[in-house]
C-alpha cells in the first residue's frame, strides 16, 4: 500500500508542472494516508469503540436526566436546574455511566495515540519510507500529510459523535439546542479535537525518535499516564514541599498559596487544561477557574456567564493546547527533516 | 242673593257653613255629627239648592309673617255651593308699592280661574298667590285683599301680612353633621354624614354644593333614598334627609387642614356647614434608576456609573437623606453626592453612584444594594452588577495563535524542501 502511495505520488509529479510539486505531492499523500487509515483494521476498532462510546454516553444522559427530573418531582428538596438542558445530554451520566464528556475525556487521546504512534518508524522498518523519499517530492509533505490525514480524520469522528449524541438526546428527550448551547457544543468539540490532535502530534513525535512501533506505543501510553495520573500527585508534592500545610498554623498561612501553586503546576498538563477548559464551556455556571476566597463571593449572585463571558475564561486554555500541539509537532518535523533514512 | 239662598235652603246652608268652618278653622265635631251633616248636605244640595250658590275665596293661613326681602306663598281654595259654573278674573287690592304678588296655577302664572258646580275644597284648582316683600319693606302690618270677581259671582280674602326684620321662623332650617373635622392620610376617601332638616312649612328643593375645596378636590353629594350622586335634593316640610357628603382630596395633597364650606340653598334658606379635612402627612421613598433597569456590566477594578433616581412618594418633604450602599468586599461605591438635602413631596432626584469592583471579583453576578435613608423614610434599590473581562484578551489569544502558526511556518520554511 505504501508502494500505491508512492506511485501515485510520482505519477502526481510526472502530470504536474514542477512549481506545483509541493502541493501535488502533499494532497496525494494526505488522501493515500486518509485511504490507509479508513481501510485498515485498526480504524475499524478505534470507530466501534467511539461509536459505542456515543451510545453508552447518550443512554446514560437520557436515563439520568429522566432520574432527577423524577427525583425533583417526588422530593422538593431536591434542586433541578432547568437551564442548558442540551448541554446536559454531554454533561450528565446514569448510574453507572460515565458521561459523554468524561467518555471523550478518557478514550480521546488513544484515538491519537493508535493513529499516529507507528506512522514513521513502522514505515522506516519496513523500508517503504525509504523508497518514498527517493520519489521526487519534498521530504516535509510525508510527515505534514502523514499528521493532516489523521487529524482530519479526528475532527470527523469527533463532529460526528458530538451531533449524534444531540440529535439521539433530541429524539428521547425532545431538548433542543438554543443558539448559545449549539455554539457551546461546538467549541467544546474544536477543544476536544485540538487535545486529541496534541496526542496525535506526541504520538508522532515518538514514533520519529524510537527505532520500534512497539517502543513509541509505550512511551506515549507512558506519558499519558503521567499527565492523567501522576502529574497531579506531583503537583500536591511540590506544592506542600514549598508551602507546608502540616500544622494547622501552616494551613492559615499556607493554605491559598499552596492550592494556587499546585492548580498552577497541575496546568503544565494538556490533560488538566481540556478537562478545565470543557467544564468551564458545558457549564455555564462556572465562573472562576482559579482559587476563589469568601471575600470575592460576599454579594455575588447565582447566575450564568455569557457565551463570551466563558471563552474568555478558557482562551489561554485553546493557546496552551494549541502551543503544546505545535510544539510537539515541530520537533518531530525538525527531527524527521534531519534524520538520515536512506542508509537505514 | 243671601236672602233667596236663605229661604229656598236655609237648613243645607246651615250646614254647609258648619262643615265650611270644619274645613277652615279645623274645629273638632263628633264623627258622627260630621257624617251625618255630610250626607244631609249632599242631599239637600242636590234636590233643592239648584241655582245660584255661593262662591268662597279662602286660605290656610291668611296671616302671616315675613322678613323684608322675604317671600310667602299661599295656596287658595275657591268653593262653590251652587250649581252655577263661572269663569272668574283674580286680582290683588292693597299691594303696597315694591312689593310683588302673583297667582300660580300648576307651573303658570294666571289670572282667571274657572269655578266648576259644587265645587269644594278638594276639587280646587291648585291656586296659589306668592307674596315678595322688597327688601326696604318697613315693619308692620299690611293687609292685601284677593279678588275673584266674574259674572255674578264677587268673593274676596284678607290676607294680613306682618313685616318683622327679627322675625324668627318657627323652626329654622338646618345643615348639620356629627364629626364635621375629620383626618387621615393622603388616598383617604372623607364621608361625612350630614342630616338637612327642611322646617318651614312647604317641600323645598335645596341645591348643594361645596365652597372652598383646592383643585383636584372631588365632592360628592349623595342622599340616602338616592343610589347616585345628586346637586339638589327635595326635602318634604317637616323632614329630614340624611346626605353623606364624600371628599376625595387630589392624589398628591400635601399634608395640613383643609376647611371646606358645604351650602345648601333653596328658595328662603342659604344655609352653611363648615367642615375640615385634615390630611395627615405619609412619608415615603423609593430608590430606583430612571430607565428602570437595574443591572450594571462592569469591569474588574474600573469605575462604572450607574443613575440612581430617589423619588418621594409621601405628602411631606424630605430632608437630609443620606445615600449608603452595601457591596462585596474591596468593592467601592461612591455617590457624586453623599447627601440629599432635600426632596420636595411628590419629586425625585437623580444621583449617579459610581461603582467599582475589586479588582479581584471573579466574573458574573454581585448585588450592590444602594439605600437612601433619613429618619423616617428609607428606601433600597437592588442592583445587580455583572463584572465582565475585557473583549480585548481575546485578542490576545488570536495574537498568539497567529504569532504560533507564523512559528510553525518559519520552522518548515527553515527546514523543509530537503
Amino acid at each position: 500500500m505504501l508502494k500505491a502511495a508512492a506511485g501515485s505520488a510520482s505519477l502526481a509529479v510526472n502530470e504536474g508542472k514542477r512549481g506545483n510539486i509541493g502541493s501535488h505531492s502533499l494532497s496525494a499523500l494526505y488522501r493515500k494516508e486518509m485511504a490507509d487509515h479508513v481501510t485498515s483494521k485498526r480504524f475499524i476498532i478505534i470507530m466501534i469503540l467511539v461509536i459505542a462510546t456515543t451510545i453508552a454516553s447518550v443512554y446514560g444522559a437520557v436515563t439520568g436526566i429522566s432520574s432527577a427530573i423524577k427525583n425533583a418531582a417526588m422530593d422538593p428538596k431536591a434542586s433541578f436546574d432547568a437551564h442548558f438542558m442540551f448541554l446536559k445530554l454531554f454533561t450528565t451520566g446514569g448510574s453507572s455511566i460515565p458521561s459523554y464528556m468524561s467518555l471523550i475525556a478518557l478514550i480521546g487521546p488513544f484515538i491519537g495515540l493508535i493513529l499516529g504512534f507507528d506512522s514513521i518508524n513502522s514505515e522506516k522498518n519496513n523500508g517503504t519510507l525509504n523508497r518514498l523519499v527517493s520519489q521526487p517530492i519534498y521530504r516535509d509533505s510525508i510527515i505534514i500529510g502523514k499528521f493532516l490525514a489523521s487529524s482530519t480524520l479526528i475532527a470527523v469522528m469527533i463532529l460526528s459523535t458530538g451531533i449524534a449524541v444531540g440529535c439521539a438526546g433530541f429524539l428521547a428527550t425532545g431538548i433542543l439546542p438554543s443558539g448559545e448551547e449549539a455554539v457551546r457544543v461546538l467549541i467544546y468539540l474544536v477543544y476536544t479535537i485540538l487535545y486529541i490532535c496534541f496526542w496525535l502530534a506526541m504520538a508522532m513525535l515518538f514514533s520519529v525518535f524510537t527505532r520500534h512501533a512497539a517502543t513509541s506505543a509505550l512511551a506515549s501510553i507512558a506519558l499519558w499516564l503521567f499527565f492523567a495520573i501522576f502529574m497531579s500527585l506531583l503537583a500536591g508534592i511540590m506544592a506542600n514541599a514549598v508551602y507546608p500545610v502540616n500544622t494547622e498554623y501552616q494551613q492559615a498561612v499556607n493554605a491559598f498559596e499552596n492550592y494556587n501553586l499546585n492548580l498552577n503546576l497541575n496546568r503544565l498538563s494538556p490533560y488538566y487544561l481540556y478537562s478545565e477548559a470543557s467544564s468551564v464551556l458545558m457549564d455555564p455556571a462556572t465562573r472562576a477557574i482559579n482559587a476563589v476566597s469568601y471575600a470575592q463571593l460576599v454579594g455575588a449572585l447565582s447566575g450564568y456567564l455569557q457565551l463570551g463571558q466563558s471563552l474568555l475564561l478558557v482562551w489561554p486554555h485553546l493557546v496552551g493546547l494549541l502551543a503544546l500541539t505545535f510544539a510537539a509537532f515541530t520537533i518531530s518535523y525538525i527531527g524527521f527533516m534531519r534524520q538520515e533514512i536512506r542508509t537505514s | 242673593m243671601k236672602k233667596t239662598a236663605r229661604i229656598i235652603a236655609g237648613k243645607g246652608i246651615l250646614y254647609a257653613c258648619g262643615l265650611l268652618a270644619a274645613g277652615v278653622l279645623a274645629v273638632t265635631l263628633t264623627m258622627s255629627a260630621q257624617v251625618f251633616a255630610d250626607e244631609e248636605k249632599k242631599e239637600t244640595i242636590k234636590e233643592v239648592a239648584a241655582g245660584p250658590g255661593k262662591v268662597t275665596f279662602s286660605t290656610d293661613y291668611p296671616g302671616v309673617t315675613i322678613k323684608p326681602g322675604g317671600t310667602s306663598t299661599f295656596s287658595l281654595y275657591i268653593t262653590n255651593t251652587g250649581s252655577d259654573e263661572s269663569t272668574v278674573s283674580l286680582s290683588a287690592e292693597g299691594l303696597p308699592d315694591g312689593w310683588e304678588g302673583a297667582f300660580k296655577g300648576s307651573s303658570n302664572e294666571v289670572s282667571m280661574v274657572h269655578i266648576g258646580s259644587y265645587q269644594e275644597k278638594e276639587d280646587s284648582p291648585s291656586l296659589s298667590y306668592s307674596l315678595a316683600a322688597p327688601e326696604d319693606a318697613k315693619e308692620g302690618e299690611y293687609k292685601i285683599t284677593l279678588k275673584a270677581k266674574g259674572g255674578k259671582t264677587d268673593a274676596e280674602l284678607l290676607l294680613n301680612v306682618k313685616v318683622d326684620p327679627e322675625e324668627k321662623k318657627i323652626g329654622v332650617d338646618t345643615f348639620t353633621t356629627d364629626y364635621a373635622q375629620q383626618e387621615g392620610p393622603s388616598g383617604t376617601r372623607f364621608s361625612y354624614s350630614t342630616k338637612l332638616t327642611n322646617n318651614s312649612g312647604e317641600n323645598q328643593t335645596y341645591s348643594l354644593s361645596a365652597e372652598g375645596a383646592p383643585e383636584g378636590w372631588n365632592v360628592t353629594f349623595t342622599p340616602s333614598d338616592a343610589g347616585n350622586a345628586t346637586s339638589s335634593v327635595p326635602v318634604d316640610a317637616g323632614a329630614t334627609s340624611s346626605i353623606t357628603v364624600a371628599v376625595t382630596p387630589s392624589q398628591n395633597v400635601t399634608a395640613g387642614e383643609y376647611p371646606l364650606t358645604l351650602t345648601a340653598n333653596c328658595a328662603g334658606e342659604n344655609l352653611e356647614l363648615p367642615v375640615i379635612v385634615k390630611i395627615t402627612g405619609s412619608y415615603g421613598l423609593a430608590a430606583a434608576t430612571p430607565t428602570g433597569n437595574l443591572s450594571v456590566k462592569a469591569f474588574a477594578g474600573e469605575t462604572q456609573d450607574a443613575i440612581l433616581s430617589i423619588q418621594n412618594t409621601g405628602n411631606i418633604d424630605l430632608t437630609n437623606l443620606s445615600l449608603k450602599a452595601q457591596a462585596s468586599t474591596d468593592w467601592k461605591v461612591t455617590f457624586d453626592q453623599d447627601e440629599i438635602s432635600d426632596i420636595p413631596a411628590g419629586e425625585s432626584k437623580e444621583v449617579t453612584a459610581h461603582i467599582t469592583p475589586a479588582k479581584d471579583a471573579i466574573l458574573g453576578d454581585y448585588a450592590v444594594i444602594v439605600t437612601a435613608s433619613n429618619d423616617v423614610a428609607s428606601s433600597n434599590c437592588d442592583l445587580r452588577v455583572s463584572v465582565q473581562n475585557h473583549t480585548g484578551w481575546g485578542v490576545v489569544a488570536i495574537v498568539i495563535i497567529v504569532a504560533l502558526v507564523f512559528g510553525l511556518g518559519y520552522v518548515i520554511r527553515k527546514f523543509g524542501r530537503r
